[in-house]
């Protein structure tokens, strides 16, 4: 065919002009945010469906108890507080916005063919990026809660979970994305990915926001007066087990899903 | 065409070839990924067994040893087998920058056209369509079987024949494993195999993540299996929450299944829409566009928005059982309506997962042996354009009887009643192109006369199901049973067999045997007619769903059931046997054996490594069969006369 | 009628060009195939039409209709059966002449004789959109002012309590737990009972729950269901109007004995009820 004397530049695999797979895969880049991005949703639904509901008052149960999933380590003292501080949230999602900036600064340096200049700050971006993820293991193992409290420190575990395995994506992709600029393989001529990866930590940085915002905006929940379980009358009327039980009593309420329930009236 | 200048470009860096083509992954196939899986499996099941803490050493932990050790297991399968088919090399040689050679890329697609392609993860679109095609016959076999079973135990009303958890674990599989059989029924084998030769591509967009979203799936499916071992799956297909949290540690092989299979479903998706809107031969404009294509872009599309809240919530309850968050727990704060809420948002748009690609490609079809064009091709492209949209807003249908939002049940009546319009265009499109046809009246088109007779049955049945008065008598009985069973089995299945069968010369190379091939498929659908057509009278008179004993005012229907799912398993094996004898030494089919215009068939078969030597050109519209219409042009004279006078 | 011109086959052309609507209606029903396809439309749709019949027949094998509710369900089921039969037996009737009226050839060689080209029909597709339309619009109106109707009957427009002395609602507490049901009266010093006992002609009011997993509670003949759902209470009702021996059953899978979770409803005239009640400890007559 004609297309002997292309001067664009072409894929090494497939023989067509970069920018037409670029074109391809920033698309697929596209769906991939699409897919993660509902997912995101699915958290943030259970998230504001829950909160809303209130089911037998167990949203965040006041003084509630460290029980479940690796009590043997040390635990987080009871101390009355049900929810988590606002802050680290919001510095967390600060730190995966300035990743997210040095990774489009290495991009533009990318296409700009400063080689150098770009690796350095797409190893910026790791450091970052690294940071990060130990802040927000840190956030975690420091909240007044344990997964088994309620369905507030459930649905905050969860977020924030999410957040670890974003931020471990967004890692590999900067370790990769920096090495291939180190070898010169992403390049003024094929500077593609590094827009990718920007991309998708521009998502992945949304994300971060959506959870920052749920979290702190959603605590007390709307519904004071919800019903008691296994009855019909509000739960209010009958004296909460949670409540009035005091922090150090027994350490272990109710761990198993499927414990059942207390006897009614 | 593509190597020549590939040579004269070196404004790209260009990739060193280490080794041997291929690399690494030469070393992998399915064997080392069933052994590196069970290598995993145990090391994970064995750790887990020695770091957490045994049920003797306190009270709370007892039920959590079997759901962390067969977790541990489950996940070290999974790991081992990616591992083991070579799925983790291509991101690692991204991150070492080690790209891929033209050669490597070429070993990977199964250059040598040897069997051992089809054992491995191998990138080529047509052995990733027909590693699709066996899978989808090994899980629609291992449902088969369980529905057999499921029969028996109900048919045979005077004698127990197994346990209430067996049977519950026995309805459970069946669901789950036809519901996943379904979903990959076209999309896989058609979609992968026909659709990039169909709109005129060397390959899928992403061919590396087409296997990887197979090879997935391959790790998915044991572990439904080995959650019969585990347990089972006691909790209907939708596995309801708290119900499920009550199961034994099966329920965590439903859970794993689903999250994996959910990546393997979203990557196919995003693959598969890629291939359809950048691919597409020169002058294929949309109006060029197949409806096949239609139809496996709009699966693909409620596949990508839907698959995730399905995801999550197994991945909430498998936090729940786990890690003890109460997500779905009710004592402790959870919401059984958030579950219902997440798993039918997913749910819904399955059905139509299902059923687009199921009569999209019937419509494709229909022209070929109508010799005719396909009537109001713009009325299917609506149809499909429609169900796409308006199935994602109608999923609280599930939720009539729920109470979860009394109010609610008001706009979700309008929108699942509305859908039935752009369905009735594809209907129309269907009996439009049989209209007034010499029809050719071989296995797939006689296909499709069941499938739009069943689409019909579940459809009428449907409606009375959408609306929630009448589904206030029709919910959670056999009723709706044998309705989605019309949809998915009737109009799915079958539609799958005309699929497969009219697909079947350029997929395989031979003709599909057109007597045992009919013989079975209509052993299949009287069978189909007696079992679905006593169980809507089994729910009409009141039999709940997913049970095992039941009065005897349901004995006489329940037989008859059981007598037709008997007729049903006779009549696949018969089809199946069709298949397996066909493929082997069938008779040789041409390149082009149904005489069709479409692109997928003028190339030679078996069709060659990148499909096209030159690629194609596309300048007419599709489906440009036929002769000029007699009544039209004698009327047309008449007009003519009428207006000089 | 409205389906005389549907597929009628010539191309779209200017209105003035075109015979008269009669004309062309007469010219369409004189072409063989037409004539036939109306005929087999009519056949199949009165072999359908028993159905409706038939359908009702099945559902009212244990005594249903047992109240006013189930009467709504089953006059809703009947017209939908009704007006689904003509669209249906169109379909199936294009399905069967497609196969017997038109030429038909099983060569193992792909036929050289072509079909007319038929690419759209104007007429055709309008009548169908239209028809599908406005049968959709029906199913929609029909279902929300039956939908109305029975919220009205079973959940109430007058609050429990306000209603005047004899005409007062009894109020039942529905309990769903693996795998028995327990209904407790309120209004009977909170007398509980393994079976239901309903007073003929008095509405009742269900408040529903469950102390476990969901369970559905289905009254079949009294055409009442609603999910018991842990940790949320429902509320539904009825006006039973017919005495006799009906049917609970648990419509949603609950475990291991879903199957066995069944009990029986006893409507009772009023002075036996009271007895019943009596009997079961309630002393107390509301
Ligand atoms: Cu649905
Ligand atoms: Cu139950």
């Amino acid at each position: 065919m004609s297309d002997t004397v292309n001067p664009a530049p072409v894929s090494p695999t497939t023989g067509e002009p970069v920018q037409v797979v670029a074109a391809r895969n920033r698309l697929g880049i596209y769906f991939l945010i699409v897919i993660d991005f509902m997912g995101t949703m699915a958290l943030i639904i259970s998230y504001a469906y829950l909160w809303s509901l209130n089911v037998n008052n167990g949203w965040a149960p006041p003084g509630s108890q460290f029980t479940a999933f690796m009590s043997n380590g040390p635990a987080p003292s009871a101390t009355g507080t049900s929810f988590a501080a606002d802050w680290p949230f919001w510095v967390i999602t600060f730190a995966v916005l300035v990743t997210c900036a040095l990774t489009w600064w290495s991009y533009r340096l990318t296409r700009r063919g400063d080689q150098a200049v770009a690796t350095a700050v797409g190893a910026a971006a790791i450091v970052v990026a690294i940071a990060t993820l130990v802040a927000q293991w840190w956030q975690i193992s420091t909240l007044p809660f344990g997964a088994a409290n309620g369905t507030y420190a459930s649905a905050v575990l969860i977020l924030l979970s999410g957040n670890i395995v974003h931020l471990l994506v967004v890692i590999f992709l900067l370790l990769g994305i920096t090495n291939r600029v180190r070898m010169g393989l992403i390049s003024r001529s094929n500077p593609w990915q590094s827009q990718f990866v920007s991309i998708w930590i521009t998502w992945i940085a949304i994300a971060f926001i959506l959870g920052a915002f749920v979290t702190s905006t959603m605590k007390v929940s709307p519904n004071d007066n919800p019903t008691r379980f296994g009855g019909f009358e509000p739960r209010t009327s009958q004296p909460s087990p949670a409540a009035s039980a005091s922090p150090s009593a027994s350490p272990s309420p109710s761990a198993s899903p499927s414990a059942s329930p207390s006897p009614s009236s | 065409m593509s190597s020549a200048t590939v040579v004269q470009q070196h404004s790209v860096p260009q990739p060193a070839q280490h080794g041997k083509p291929g690399g690494m992954i030469r070393h992998f196939n399915v064997v080392t990924a069933v052994i590196l899986g069970l290598v995993l499996a145990t090391i994970f099941g064995f750790l887990a067994n020695r770091l957490v803490p045994s049920g003797a050493t306190g009270a709370t932990f007892a039920p959590v040893l079997p759901d962390v050790g067969f977790l541990a297991i489950l996940i070290g399968w999974v790991l081992g087998f990616m591992i083991g088919i070579g799925a983790f090399i291509g991101p690692f040689r991204w991150l070492m920058g080690r790209d891929l050679t033209h050669a490597d890329a070429e070993y990977l697609a199964g250059k040598d056209m040897g069997v051992g392609r089809y054992f491995r993860y191998t990138t080529d679109h047509k052995v990733v369509g027909i590693q699709y095609l066996v899978g989808f016959m090994v899980i629609i076999g291992l449902g088969g079987l369980l529905a057999m079973l499921i029969r028996t135990e109900l048919g045979v009303t005077w004698a127990g024949v197994f346990s209430p958890d067996s049977y519950n674990t026995l309805i459970g599989t069946h669901g789950i494993a036809m519901i996943i059989a379904m979903i990959i029924a076209i999309s896989g084998p058609v979609g992968n195999f026909i659709v990039p030769i169909m709109i005129g591509a060397r390959d899928m967009a992403f061919p590396r993540l087409n296997a990887l979203s197979f090879w997935l799936l391959a790790a998915a499916v044991p572990c439904l299996v080995a959650s019969m071992f585990a347990g089972g799956i006691r909790d209907g297909w939708s596995v309801y929450q708290p119900l499920a949290s009550q199961s034994p540690p099966g329920m965590i092989g439903y859970q794993i299944t689903i999250i994996v299979f959910a990546i393997s479903t979203g990557i196919a998706s995003v693959n598969l829409m890629t291939t359809i809107l950048r691919m597409r031969a020169k002058g294929m404009t949309w109006a060029r566009t197949p409806v096949l294509v239609y139809g496996i872009f709009g699966a693909a599309l409620m596949g990508l928005y839907a698959f995730p809240f399905y995801q999550y919530s197994q991945i909430l309850a498998l936090s729940d059982r786990i890690f003890g968050t109460s997500f779905f727990n009710p004592v402790e704060g959870g919401s059984v309506w958030l579950y219902e809420n997440l798993f039918w948002l997913l749910g819904h748009p399955e059905v139509y997962v299902i059923l687009l690609p199921s009569i999209a490609v019937c419509l494709e079809l229909i022209p070929v042996f109508m010799r005719k064009p396909l009537f109001a091709m713009g009325f299917a492209i609506a149809g499909v354009v429609g169900v796409v949209i308006m199935s994602g807003l109608v999923w609280a249908h599930h939720m009539y009887m729920t109470g979860w939002a009394p109010f609610a049940n008001y706009p979700f009546m309008l929108s699942t009643e509305m859908i039935s319009i752009p369905v009735g265009f594809l209907v129309l499109v269907a009996i439009g192109t049989l209209w007034r046809g010499t029809a050719w009246t071989r296995l797939p088109l006689m296909a499709v006369y069941a499938v739009i007779f069943n689409k019909m049955i579940g459809g009428v049945t449907g409606i009375y199901l959408s609306d929630v008065p009448a589904d206030q008598f029709f919910h959670g009985s056999m009723f709706v049973v044998a309705h989605f069973h019309y949809m998915l089995m009737g109009a799915g299945l079958f539609g799958a067999m005309a699929g497969i069968a009219f697909y079947f010369p350029k997929m395989t190379g031979h003709i599909l045997d057109e007597r045992m091939g009919s013989i079975g498929l209509w052993t299949a659908f009287a069978g189909f007619q007696l079992t679905f057509g006593s169980m809507f009278v089994a729910g009409l008179q009141g039999q709940p769903r997913r049970v095992l004993q039941f009065d005897n005012l349901f004995n006489i229907s329940n037989w008859l059931s059981t007598i037709g799912a008997y007729t049903i398993g006779i009549g696949m094996l018969i089809f199946l046997a069709a298949i397996i004898f066909s493929w082997r030494n069938g008779k040789v089919a041409s390149g082009n054996p149904w005489a069709s215009k479409s692109l997928e068939w003028q190339t030679p078969t078996p069709v060659p490594l990148e499909n096209f030597t030159v690629l194609p050109v596309v300048t007419e519209r599709p489906y440009d069969y036929g002769v000029p219409d007699p009544y039209a042009t004698a009327q047309k004279t008449s007009s003519d006369k009428a207006g000089v006078q | 009628m409205a389906h005389q011109t549907l597929f009628d086959s010539d191309e779209p052309e200017a209105p003035t060009n075109r015979p008269a609507a009669t004309g062309r209606i007469r010219e369409w029903v004189s072409r063989p195939y037409a004539r036939a396809i109306l005929i087999l439309t009519v056949v199949i749709g009165f072999v359908l039409l028993p159905l409706a019949w038939l359908i009702l027949a099945a559902m009212n094998q244990t005594g249903a209709p047992a109240s006013p509710i189930m009467e709504e369900i089953e006059k809703t089921v009947f017209w939908f059966t009704i007006v689904s039969i003509p669209m249906t037996a169109f379909v199936f009737a294009v399905l069967v002449y497609s196969l017997l009226g038109w030429k038909r050839i099983s060569s193992d060689d792909p036929p050289m004789q072509e079909s007319p080209a038929i690419r759209t029909n104007r007429t055709g597709t309008i009548m169908w959109t239209v028809v599908s339309s406005v049968l959709a619009f029906f199913l929609v109106v029909w279902g929300m002012i039956e939908l109305a109707a029975i919220t009205a009957n079973s959940y109430g427009t007058i609050p429990a309590d306000q209603q005047p002395g004899d005409e007062q609602p009894l109020i039942v507490n529905v309990t769903g737990q693996q795998w028995v049901w327990t209904f407790e009266y309120p209004g009977y010093d909170g007398a509980t009972t393994p079976v239901l006992y309903l007073e003929k002609d008095r509405p009742v009011y269900f408040n529903v729950t469950s102390k476990d997993v969901i369970h559905n509670f289905w009254a079949v003949e009294l055409g009442v269901k609603i999910d018991a759902n842990p940790g949320a209470a429902t509320q539904t009702g009825v006006t039973p109007t017919k005495a006799g021996v009906f049917n609970v059953r648990c419509a949603e899978l609950c475990g291991l004995h879903h199957a066995y979770m069944e009990t029986t409803i006893e409507v009772l005239p009023k002075e036996v009820f009271a007895a019943a009640m009596r009997e079961m400890g309630g002393g107390k007559t509301s």
